[in-house]
């Protein structure tokens, strides 16, 4: 079973994560500062996550996440109780590839965590199809008009799938709601743009872990939708690692 | 009094009235100064006649003199056909001539007179001049000694003793012949006509009857006539006086009227400036006076009436002047409108200008130059000063210079030491708190005023670093709070989860499980508003304002909230004009509005109605309006609803913290647009106004 390493100053919290990552059948190992942290790293290389939270004494789960990607590329997971939005990007740029933010719900820290392992260890195995478009965890197979998060198969309607394809030829381009219309429905809009908001949202709940905190299909207010480009750290370690 | 002031025919019949009234004033004072002159009045009409007489009388004698001595005249040629009679006679006692046969006379008198030269013979013409003559010789004996007969003049003689005394003023010059000498020879000049005559003596006589029509009886019944009037003449002096006053007073005092409304206007003497009008007056006053009258014209009609018409031609000049004059006093044109006035007044605006020009281009002109070019003018102007006094040499002009040469380099270094400061002063006053003053080379006085300079500066960094550094601490007081109370909250929603998994040991467990699990869900929602709110409100939150479309944000949120509203059994009724309602917003702080706003409507809003949801343009404002029937009564106030924890229903029984319209409004704010609120009855209205972003150029600008 995948070793997951868990960093956190508080002790309750490590123990109730240890709960609950145990109980989905990870083995963990518990560190309650940034130091003891790297140590572990270091000294057992079988830990294929790392659970950091932010804030604590002595090392900070920033300094730490930057000293241990020294070493090893290994997906981090911030714990995060800034919810800032310049905490969270300042995070993700310095090469997290996720955060959950306290007080978090168990359930959804299990779905990332697991997102994650997927990625790293297992995606790294089923090799790139021809013509599949592949962002971050979604992988778009235009051939055989298949969608997978993560390596699991998800179900859209056709329409969802069509602006799915867009968006991700297009990654980081920001689409109007009437363009998307245009585009997907061969015609003019005519104040019926609103239902490309229904089909956006739609898709969003099929692939986003937490659909309100979206990590790939972005809504940028007032102007459009956009598929964000995710930075492809885990992925690299899983090549080197084949 | 007013309508009168106004007619032009009362001020006309005014001027004439006027005219007569001088008129009589001059004739009776001409007549009342006759009459004192003959002291009529302290002496009595018979000695004022005799006065008359004999200054009439002595007057004809000095002609008789004139005619006979010099011009040559025969003796009959003289005075013929008039009341005067005369003889001469030589002091030898020759008598030369007389038409006197010793009627009654009214007046007599003699005159001595030398002759023109030793061997004169009567007939000559005198070619020397007869002034000298004249002016020598005239002498006039007293009377007592030809009164041969006493007859009337007895009578007359006594009333009029002061005669001698008056002709002692005619005669001033004591006799210089003799008389004694001469008297016994009076004797001897009929028997011995040998001794040649040295004078004579004029012997005159006005005759009593005064048959003839000639000047004597002319003034004389003008004398009576006058006389007689004597008293009416002092009245009428009067009279005419207070007459001609009062109608001088009414005629200024209506100068100016010229029509019923009753404002003084000027007429076209006003037009003519003061000074000059005064100038005209004067030449026009003293021309008439200054034509010369020859002696005779006072017994001349013509002339008589010549001078009057030039006295009044004056007088007229005179009222018009004083006329003029209080019409300008009252329309208060007088100073304003004199040529000189204005000319100064001009000369003073000149040079006003001129000086602000001067002070304009000089303050134009950098520090140092300014400084020293006005140093320089006053150095100039010292020296000009000095050239003028006599006592000015080489050695002080010398001594000068250098004083001047010393001074200018002293200000010069006064100048740059304060252009210094000043440009400390200037980058301070900008908001420059790096910059400082170099107190090199600066000594006593600016020494310490650059010290004070950098002390404010110090100062105000110091200010400005404690009011940064409040700020920061702020701003890590809310993260680390909110970390401080997340920490502990996560244990708490963890281990309730876990402990929701384990078997419950009995129903109330679970129900209290649940109540917890609740409830911690609604402290973390309460935490993050919180924070959320606390930022918002105190503008510690960064806006990244990017252009935004509030037509699509409005799609774009009804499409996420699609669900809910069909959860609420709401139907959302969305109008909106056709082109794109551009404003300058941050996504994310609009999407939090318009969360929080529908959030709210899912919330309050009744089961079963539509929800309005408009934007429009007005003029420069994007408008947005949420309207929604309220589930629950509103019995609070628009204002009151704003406030944070406040919500509609006061039983508190929905979940929600009251934070919603708070944060809305704060981040509504924070991005320049207007959050209102509007009760009526069960509506519940929300209007946001934004300010249109419109100019593309702008818009082509912000977009990369």
């Amino acid at each position: 079973m995948p070793k997951i390493l868990v960093c956190d100053d508080d002790r309750d919290i490590v123990s109730a994560l240890r709960i609950y990552l145990e109980s989905d059948g990870y083995t963990v190992i518990c560190t309650y500062n940034g130091k003891e942290a790297l140590n572990a790293v270091r000294t057992d290389p079988e830990i294929s996550l790392v659970l950091l939270d932010i804030m604590m004494p002595e090392m900070d789960g920033i300094r730490t996440m930057t000293a241990l990607r020294e070493d090893r590329n290994l997906p981090v997971i911030l714990l995060t109780a800034k919810s800032e939005d310049t905490d969270k990007i300042l995070g993700l740029n310095l090469g997290a590839d996720d955060y959950v933010t306290k007080p978090f719900h168990p359930v959804e820290l299990l779905a990332r965590v697991r997102s994650q392992l997927r990625r790293y260890l297992s995606l790294g195995g089923s090799p790139d199809r021809e013509g599949a478009l592949k962002i971050g965890g979604i992988s778009l197979d235009d051939r055989r008009k298949e969608v997978q998060v993560d390596g699991e198969p998800v179900s859209l309607t056709p329409r969802e799938y069509d602006i799915l394809k867009l968006l991700m030829q297009n990654p980081g381009v920001v689409f109007k709601p009437e363009e998307i219309y245009r585009r997907i429905w061969n015609e003019e809009p005519y104040g019926a743009e609103g239902t490309v908001a229904v089909h956006v949202r739609h898709l969003r709940e099929k692939l986003e872990i937490t659909p309100s905190e979206p990590r790939y299909l972005k809504a940028v207010w007032g102007q459009g939708y956009r598929f964000e480009p995710v930075r492809e750290t885990a992925q690299w370690k899983g090549d080197e690692a084949k | 009094m007013k309508k009168l002031r106004c007619s032009p025919t009362a001020k006309a019949v005014a001027v004439l009235l006027l005219c007569v009234m001088a008129l009589l004033f001059l004739v009776s004072l001409l007549c009342l100064v006759e009459l004192n002159n003959q002291n009529a009045f302290s002496y009595g009409y018979e000695y004022a006649r005799q006065n008359l007489l004999g200054s009439l009388g002595r007057k004809q004698i000095d002609q008789i003199r004139d005619l006979y001595f010099y011009q040559g005249l025969q003796g009959s040629e003289i005075f013929p056909n008039t009341n005067l009679r005369f003889s001469i006679t030589l002091d030898n006692g020759e008598d030369l001539y007389s038409n006197y046969q010793g009627e009654e006379f009214l007046w007599s008198g003699t005159m001595t007179v030398t002759l023109p030269y030793p061997s004169w013979v009567p007939g000559s013409y005198d070619s020397y001049g007869s002034s000298s003559g004249v002016l020598t010789t005239p002498v006039v004996t007293p009377t007592p000694k030809p009164t041969p007969e006493p007859t009337p003049e007895t009578t007359l003689a006594p009333a009029y003793t002061p005669a001698p005394i008056e002709d002692e003023t005619f005669l001033p010059v004591p006799t210089p012949t003799p008389r004694p000498a001469l008297t016994p020879s009076d004797q001897a000049a009929s028997s011995s006509p040998v001794e040649d005559p040295e004078t004579a003596q004029i012997h005159a006589y006005v005759l009593s009857d005064l048959s003839q029509q000639d000047i004597f009886s002319y003034r004389l019944k003008l004398f009576s006539v006058l006389y007689r009037l004597r008293y009416f003449a002092v009245v009428l002096l009067v009279l005419s006086f207070l007459i001609g006053v009062f109608l001088f007073l009414f005629l200024i005092g209506a100068a100016g009227y010229r029509n019923t409304s009753g404002v003084v206007t000027n007429g076209w003497p006003e037009r003519i400036p003061y000074d000059l009008f005064t100038c005209l007056c004067m030449v026009l006053f003293f021309f008439p006076l200054m034509i010369p009258f020859d002696g005779g014209v006072e017994y001349n009609i013509l002339g008589f009436l010549l001078m009057a018409g030039m006295l009044l031609f004056s007088g007229l000049v005179l009222l018009e002047f004083c006329m003029s004059t209080a019409v300008r006093i009252k329309t208060r044109s007088l100073l304003s409108s004199c040529l000189s006035v204005r000319l100064f007044l001009w000369l003073c605006r000149c040079c006003r200008s001129a000086g602000a020009a001067l002070l304009a281009s000089l303050k134009n002109l950098p520090l140092i130059r300014r400084g020293v070019l006005i140093t320089l003018v006053l150095f100039l102007l010292e020296f000009l000063l000095l050239a003028v006094t006599p006592s000015f040499d080489d050695d002080i002009a010398l001594a000068l210079i250098l004083k001047d040469v010393l001074l200018l380099l002293g200000i010069c270094w006064l100048l740059l030491s304060f252009r210094r400061l000043r440009d400390g002063a200037k980058a301070l006053a900008s908001g420059n708190l790096n910059a400082r003053v170099s107190t090199d080379r600066l000594y006593f006085d600016m020494k310490d005023h650059a010290e004070d300079l950098n002390r404010i500066r110090d100062g105000m960094n110091a200010a400005v670093e404690e009011r940064m550094k409040s700020e920061r601490l702020r701003t890590e007081l809310i993260t680390n709070v909110s970390h401080d109370i997340k920490t502990p909250l996560t244990s708490i929603i963890n281990y309730i989860d876990l402990l929701q998994k384990e078997e419950p040991q009995s129903e109330t467990e679970q129900e209290y499980l649940d109540v917890l699990g609740r409830q911690s869900a609604k402290l973390k929602k309460l935490i993050e508003d919180l924070m959320e709110a606390s930022k918002a409100s105190t503008g510690n939150l960064p806006v990244n304002f990017e252009p935004c479309d509030l037509n699509v944000l409005m799609q774009q949120m009804l499409g996420e909230y699609e669900e809910r509203f069909r959860a609420a059994d709401l139907t959302p009724i969305f109008t909106s004009p056709e082109e794109a309602i551009p404003i300058l917003a941050d996504g994310r702080h609009m999407w939090r509005i318009f969360d929080n706003l529908l959030g709210n409507i899912c919330k309050y809003a009744q089961p079963g109605t539509r929800v309005y949801l408009n934007t429009s343009c007005q003029r420069d404002r994007a408008l947005v309006t949420f309207r929604n029937i309220s589930r629950e009564e509103l019995n609070v106030s628009a204002s009151e609803l704003t406030e944070r924890f406040t919500r509609g229903d006061s039983a508190r029984s929905t979940d929600g913290n009251g934070l919603g319209l708070s944060i809305a409004e704060s981040l509504t704010r924070l991005q320049g647009g207007e959050m209102l609120l509007t009760l009526d009855g069960d509506l519940f209205k929300v209007s946001l106004s934004f300010p249109l972003f419109r100019d593309s150029a702008e818009r082509e600008s912000i977009k990369p």
